[in-house]
C-alpha cells in the first residue's frame, strides 16, 4: 500500500484491517493492532473475524456484514470490551476490509453525558425549589406592601430562572438519552386536534409573555397517531417553543394540522424576520447549531430543541424539517405516519400461532363431541 | 340465513386465523383489510356482527370506524367486537366511547373468538326479533 495512504489509516481513530480470501492480515492501522493485537502476513487474531472473512469468501455470508464482538484479555485498550466489525468487500482486488468501532467507548460517553445530565436536573431542581420556597418565606414575613411587592418580583424572577433552567436541563436529558440509542417502543393512541391544543396551551404562559397568540387549527375527523404521547409532545413542543422565539410580537402562529396521503402534516407557521438559504435551514436540525438569527438576538437555547424533536420525529417514521416560501414566513413542517404503523410481513407471534393450533384442536375435539350427541340422540 | 361477519384487521395472518377459526361455524365470512375499506363494504352486506382491529394504519383506525358504524341508524342492530393487541383501560374507555360491544384481546384464543361471536349474535337476534 501507498506509504501516505498508511500514514492516513494509521491516523483514522477506528481500526481498519484489510484481509486476504485466506485470512491473512495484510495490513492493520494502529487502532485496529490495539483492539485486536494481530502480526501482518499472519492469520487474524480473532475467530469470530476469522469466521467472517471465511464465510464470506465461500460464499455463505454476504458483504457488507457487521457483527458485535465481545474482547478478550489481548485487547490493549484498557476498558474496550465489546467493538462491532464491519465486514466490507475491499474496492480495490478481492481482500476484504473490517472495520472496528470501539462500542464501548461510545456507550461510555452517551452514558456519560445521560448521567450527567439527570444529575444536574436532579441537582438543580431540588435546590432551585428550595429556594423558591425560602423567597416565598421572605416575602411572607415582611410587613411593608412595596418591600413585599419588590421581594415578591424577585422571587417571580428566580422562579422563571429556574423553570428555564430545568428546560434545558430537560432538552440535554432528551438529546442524552436518544443519542444513546434509546428505542421508543409506546403505542399511545394520539387524537390530534386533543393534542394539538394541550401543547398550545401549556405554552401560553410564553406566549402571553411574548404578545404572541397560538393558534391550534386542526379538524376532529383527522386520523390519529400512534406513538409516544410523552415523546410525541416534546417535539411539538420544541417547534412551538422555537416558533414563539422568533415570531414577532402580536402576531399568530399558526399550528396546523391535515391528513395528506397516508400521513399527517402539522406545520407551525411563524413570522420570523429574515431570509435563511436551505443549506442553513437543514443545519438548524443539527445538534449545538444555531442560526445567525439566533445569535444576534441573544435567544436562549443552544440548539438542541429542534434536533432533538427531530430525532423524536425519525423515530416515530417521519420527518420534519424547516421550509420558507417567502421572506419573513418560516414553517416547521412535520409529517407522521397516520393511523398505526404498518405491520411487518409474518408478524404472527409464534406463541399465538402455537396457541391457535391448541385451540383449533380443542374446537375441532368439542365439535366432534357435540356432533356425537347429537347422532347418539337423533 | 346465515350471519354475516365482516373481519376489519390490516394482518393478514390474523386475518387468515380469525377466518379459518370461524369457518367451524355457519357463518358467511367477508374481509377487508383497513378502516376505509371496511366501512365502504358495510353498505353492501350489512353485517349481523364486525371483528375490528383498533391499531390500523392510513385514515381510520378501529375506533373511528366503530363510532361510524354505531352512528349510522340502518346499521344500529350491528354488533362491533374490538381486537386490541392493547388491553390498556384508556382503550377500554375509548372502546366504551366509540360504543363498542365487546373486546378481545390480543393473541385471543379461537375458542374465545367463537364463544364471543355466538355469545353477541345471540344477543343481537334476540333484540331484532
Amino acid at each position: 500500500m501507498n506509504p501516505l495512504m498508511q500514514r492516513l489509516f494509521h491516523t483514522v481513530r477506528d481500526g481498519l484491517f484489510i484481509i486476504s480470501r485466506q485470512g491473512h492480515v495484510r495490513f492493520a492501522n494502529e487502532a485496529a493492532l490495539r483492539l485486536i493485537p494481530s502480526r501482518l502476513g499472519e492469520p487474524i487474531n480473532n475467530n469470530q473475524i476469522a469466521r467472517m472473512v471465511g464465510g464470506a469468501t465461500a460464499g455463505h455470508l454476504s458483504v457488507p456484514h457487521i457483527e458485535r464482538i465481545q474482547l478478550g484479555e489481548e485487547c490493549l485498550v484498557a476498558d474496550a470490551d465489546t467493538i462491532q466489525a464491519h465486514l466490507l468487500a475491499s474496492p480495490v482486488g478481492t481482500d476484504f476490509v473490517v472495520v472496528l468501532y470501539n462500542l464501548t467507548e461510545d456507550q461510555f460517553f452517551t452514558a456519560a453525558i445521560e448521567n450527567l445530565a439527570q444529575l444536574v436536573e436532579r441537582e438543580c431542581r431540588v435546590p432551585m425549589d428550595q429556594l423558591d420556597e425560602a423567597l416565598g418565606e421572605l416575602v411572607a414575613s415582611v410587613d411593608d406592601a412595596d418591600e413585599q411587592r419588590r421581594i415578591g418580583s424577585v422571587r417571580g424572577r428566580v422562579a422563571a430562572l429556574g423553570q428555564q433552567l430545568a428546560e434545558q436541563l430537560g432538552r440535554l436529558s432528551a438529546l442524552a438519552t436518544l443519542s444513546h440509542g434509546h428505542a421508543i417502543c409506546a403505542n399511545d393512541r394520539i387524537v390530534v386536534r386533543d393534542w394539538l391544543a394541550a401543547e398550545c396551551h401549556r405554552l401560553r404562559a410564553v406566549a402571553m409573555e411574548r404578545n404572541v397568540t397560538l393558534l391550534p387549527l386542526a379538524g376532529d375527523d383527522l386520523p390519529p397517531l400512534y406513538g409516544s404521547e410523552r415523546w410525541l409532545g416534546r417535539a411539538l413542543h420544541e417547534a412551538l417553543d422555537n416558533a414563539l422565539k422568533y415570531a414577532p410580537s402580536r402576531s399568530e402562529i399558526a399550528v396546523k394540522a391535515v391528513h395528506l396521503n397516508g400521513f399527517l402534516r402539522i406545520t407551525v407557521r411563524n413570522g420570523g424576520a429574515g431570509v435563511m438559504a436551505p443549506a442553513l435551514r437543514q443545519r438548524l436540525m443539527q445538534p449545538l447549531y444555531r442560526g445567525r438569527n439566533a445569535r444576534e438576538r441573544k435567544e436562549q437555547g443552544f440548539g438542541i430543541g429542534l434536533p432533538v424533536a427531530r430525532q423524536i420525529i425519525a423515530l416515530h417514521g417521519g420527518r420534519m424539517q424547516i421550509e420558507q416560501q417567502v421572506e419573513n414566513d418560516f414553517t416547521c413542517v412535520i409529517e407522521l405516519p397516520a393511523g398505526a404503523p404498518s405491520p411487518a410481513e409474518g408478524q404472527l407471534d409464534l406463541e399465538q400461532a402455537k396457541r391457535y393450533a391448541r385451540d383449533l384442536a380443542r374446537l375441532m375435539e368439542r365439535r366432534r363431541t357435540a356432533a356425537a350427541v347429537t347422532g347418539s340422540t337423533s | 340465513m346465515k350471519k354475516i361477519i365482516l373481519i376489519v384487521e390490516d394482518q393478514a395472518d390474523i386475518r387468515k386465523l380469525i377466518r379459518m377459526t370461524l369457518e367451524f361455524g355457519d357463518y358467511e365470512l367477508h374481509e377487508a383489510d383497513n378502516g376505509v375499506g371496511g366501512l365502504r363494504m358495510l353498505e353492501g352486506i350489512k353485517p349481523h356482527l364486525m371483528l375490528l382491529d383498533v391499531m390500523m394504519p392510513g385514515e381510520l383506525d378501529g375506533f373511528q370506524v366503530c363510532e361510524r358504524v354505531k352512528g349510522d341508524a340502518r346499521l344500529a342492530s350491528t354488533r362491533v367486537v374490538m381486537l386490541t393487541a392493547r388491553g390498556q383501560q384508556t382503550d377500554l374507555e375509548a372502546g366504551n366511547r366509540a360504543g363498542a360491544d365487546a373486546y378481545l384481546t390480543k393473541p385471543f384464543s379461537p375458542l374465545e373468538l367463537i364463544d364471543t361471536v355466538d355469545a353477541m349474535l345471540e344477543q343481537q337476534a334476540a333484540e331484532t326479533v
